[in-house]
């Protein structure tokens, strides 16, 4: 157990030296281009507005100043105000934050409810029609950028079909489309894995014995084979998490969902860089704490790994 | 299989390299005279799109933009990489676990996160966009190199030259690299398409290729707002990004059973 919790708190200490490392390069990157104070009063202020800013942010102070000043600020969480709604951007981002997990959750349930049964599909018939055309579907799948599967999924449902609104969020009907989105190269990537994995343990003696002693198939395949082949399936659930923030961002974006990702583009269009710092900020710790929560769920799984 | 990928990327790279004399069509210039007509018209093979611009011309020079991204940058990428691997697994010891560290919660940041606030502040320089999808793709051919040339350290044969006092440099080049290359190039090529992958979401942002400079990604964005009444605008450029990663990935899991790699990591 304590083997564990080190490796959770050195990967937990490296994302956050990760997350200051990119916080400190949008800040030197800000502070070293042309005219800091006109980038950071934001878009259309006047010249004594942008002059005002200047004064405010103490930018005539040599630089490591001004950064040892902004790491204090961003370990108390003191991120400043939106440049456009002049709100506090830490809780802007917060009030986004349900949407998108809402999104992923749903999106995590789409992906583990359509894909088990798929890789198991496609390992019971390996080597057949059924297991070679699976095979090449989720290959495809995998191909299929998710914002072009997006917008095939809009031209589909929402203007062939009308069945589904092609945007906004806050109503189930406007969360499918994003999730099936979000889902499909997650679930195409899960359910080869468990392929592998149980084609793998298919010989294994324990297998052997199991069917020996007259198990029902269907009782082996969930007890005994999913049993064994949910570890890796975790283990690369909790990687597939920074694809899923990534691909939000695009998803939410196509579908003008109203969550952190979309927000964060809004934000960089609008040279809002307060709001893009706090999206930063927040996403980092959200992943600290999937990734805690992935090593402890493996733990619990599988107690050798617990040395 | 392999055979079908590779002249499929060939003919991809001929298409791209010789967009203009095949399409004899500026990609650029608007016709606003000749907007949205579609495919077959006298001249636009594949139609033009809302600012008149012949759809195939801006495939074809769109597949220069993304080639020319997904290979410079996943080249960089498998350099350093390989020299990470290299320095991991044959010295071992605090770098290791340095470069095995840095390498995980690399993975664990959603880099899209990453990169969408870096053009934000940085612009959308073209060489910037390469490097931030160099830093995209080094974990893989770092992990890679890395068990390989560990588990190379103790093979006899290594011993044996490093006991007949060949220096480091003379082991790792003569022994070491030779034999982590077949694996790199497996790498190497669905990087290729990973990375191509990245560029159109960022392009298809309005953050990484800049209109009017064609990309696929941008191209996408474009058609999006046309898809009911001019839906060419769409499928061209999508059928040609989905294509060429197919066929990336084709070519690298059929050159992984030819080479005989195995790659756990992925």
């Amino acid at each position: 157990m304590r083997r564990r919790l080190a490796g959770m708190l050195t990967k937990g200490a490296g994302l956050v030296v990760v997350t200051l490392g990119i916080l400190s390069l949008l800040f030197f990157i800000i502070r070293l281009s042309g005219d800091p104070a006109a980038i950071l009063a934001g878009p259309g202020a006047s010249p004594e507005q942008i002059a005002e800013t200047g004064r405010a942010l103490g930018l005539d102070r040599p630089l490591w100043m001004q950064y040892r000043e902004f790491l204090a600020d961003t370990l108390t969480l003191r991120l400043g105000d939106s440049l456009l709604t002049q709100r506090p951007a830490l809780d802007m981002v917060l009030d986004r934050l349900p949407a998108t997990l809402l999104l992923a959750g749903s999106t995590l349930l789409t992906v583990l409810v359509v894909a088990v049964p798929v890789g198991a599909f496609a390992a019971r018939f390996h080597g057949r029609l059924g297991g070679r055309a699976v095979a090449l579907l989720t290959a495809v799948v995998q191909a299929v950028p998710n914002f072009l599967l997006g917008i095939g999924l809009i031209w589909l449902f929402s203007l062939y079909l009308g069945w589904l609104p092609t945007f906004g969020s806050g109503t189930a009907a406007q969360l499918v489309l994003p999730t099936l989105t979000l889902a499909a190269f997650t679930g195409a990537r899960v359910a080869r894995l468990l392929r592998t994995e149980l084609l793998e343990d298919a010989g294994a003696d324990w297998m052997r014995t199991a069917r020996a002693k007259g198990v029902p198939g269907l009782r082996i395949l969930v007890r005994h084979a999913l049993r064994h082949a949910g570890l890796p399936v975790l283990a690369l659930l909790t990687v597939e998490v920074s694809y899923l923030v990534s691909g939000a961002v695009v998803v939410e974006t196509l579908y003008a969902y109203g969550g952190i990702g979309k927000q964060l583009v809004d934000a960089v269009f609008n040279r809002d860089y307060p709001v893009v710092q706090a999206t930063v900020l927040v996403v980092a710790v959200g992943v600290i704490v999937v990734n805690a929560v992935g090593e402890w769920l493996m733990g619990v799984l599988d107690p050798r790994t617990v040395a | 299989m392999r055979w079908v990928a590779l002249t499929g990327l060939v003919a991809l790279v001929l298409a791209a390299v010789l967009a203009g004399p095949l399409t004899g069509q500026d990609p650029i210039a608007q016709h606003l005279g000749d907007r949205l007509l579609p495919p077959g018209t006298a001249g636009h093979l594949l139609g033009t799109d809302d600012k008149g611009r012949d759809v195939l011309a801006r495939t074809l020079y769109g597949a220069r933009v993304s080639l020319l991204v997904g290979f410079v940058a996943a080249t960089a990428a498998s350099a350093f990489g390989m020299l990470l691997g290299l320095l991991a697994g044959y010295y071992g010891g605090w770098a290791d676990r340095l470069i095995t560290r840095a390498g995980d919660v690399w993975i664990a940041f959603p880099f899209l996160v990453l990169a969408v606030a870096t053009l934000a502040v940085a612009g959308s320089d073209l060489w910037i966009l390469v490097s931030l999808l160099a830093l995209a793709g080094w974990v893989t051919p770092t992990r890679v190199t890395r068990s390989l040339v560990r588990r190379l350290r103790g093979a006899d044969h290594v011993q044996a030259a490093i006991g007949l006092g060949a220096g480091d440099a003379r082991v790792i080049r003569r022994h070491v690299l030779p034999a982590v290359l077949p694996a790199n190039l497996v790498v190497w090529t669905l990087t290729v398409g990973t990375l191509i992958l990245i560029e159109g979401g960022l392009s298809f942002l309005g953050l990484g290729v800049r209109p009017p400079t064609p990309s696929w990604g941008n191209m996408l964005n474009d058609g999006r707002g046309f898809l009911e009444i001019a839906w060419w605008m769409t499928a061209a450029p999508g059928v040609a990004l989905t294509l060429t990663v197919l066929l990336t990935n084709l070519l690298g899991d059929a050159l992984r059973d030819r080479l005989d790699v195995r790659l756990r990591d992925r």
